[in-house]
């Protein structure tokens, strides 16, 4: 959860109770909204979450739907 | 392989452009708006039968606006490149390598960005005639 809200935070620039929001979202329906991007951005957020979650070793997924 | 000047330029100005509007990301928009300054490649827009240069210049900026985000204030770094940002210079470098040509030039990133999937540029810049095949 911890490392949820950090991604919001860091990655997203969400604040931190934003974040917790969609955290606690994610959380009761495992599944929510980080934000609304253009495609060409939305994909290269998705590789620098990846990338972090790797790093850290956190199942965390993170995809993109079109608005 | 190199990089002309010029393009060398245009890239150096998209990057700034992308800086001082405190943009995270260094998007295709900013590529193409950059090399919108370069002559060569303003000239294939108008034969190509694009919009006219400063009606693109206004759309992308309408884009960077109102589409791309700003950093928070006092956040000063440089900004990423994105995929496609990179997507779009391996395909005019390959490009230009598989056409036995060493130096790449700002006209073979504009039309390595025709071939980008879902672009927001590629709509400004096929507006009326201006198609790929007509810029290749």
């Amino acid at each position: 959860m911890e490392f949820v809200v950090f991604i919001l935070q860091g990655i997203f620039h969400h604040s931190e109770s934003e974040a917790m929001q969609i955290m606690l979202h994610v959380h009761k329906h495992g599944v929510g909204v980080a934000g609304v991007y253009t495609r060409e951005i939305a994909e290269t957020r998705i590789t620098q979450v990846e990338a972090l979650a790797r790093k850290h070793e956190y199942p965390l997924r993170c995809s993109m739907d079109e608005a | 392989m190199r990089i002309s000047r010029e393009l060398e330029i245009s890239l150096a100005l998209a990057v700034s452009e992308a800086r001082r509007r405190r943009h995270e990301f260094l998007c295709i928009e900013h590529v193409l708006y950059a090399l919108l300054h370069d002559a060569d490649v303003a000239e294939i827009v108008r034969h190509c039968g694009g919009r006219r240069r400063r009606a693109l210049k206004r759309e992308l900026e309408r884009i960077f606006d109102e589409k791309l985000q700003r950093l928070p204030n006092g956040a000063d770094v440089a900004p990423e490149q994105t995929l496609g940002f990179q997507r779009v210079i391996q395909r005019a470098a390959a490009h230009v390598q598989s056409s036995g040509k060493d130096e790449i030039l700002g006209r073979n990133v504009l039309v390595a960005i025709f071939r980008e999937p879902e672009s927001r540029t590629r709509p400004s810049c096929s507006t009326s005639r201006g198609s790929r095949a007509s810029t290749s």
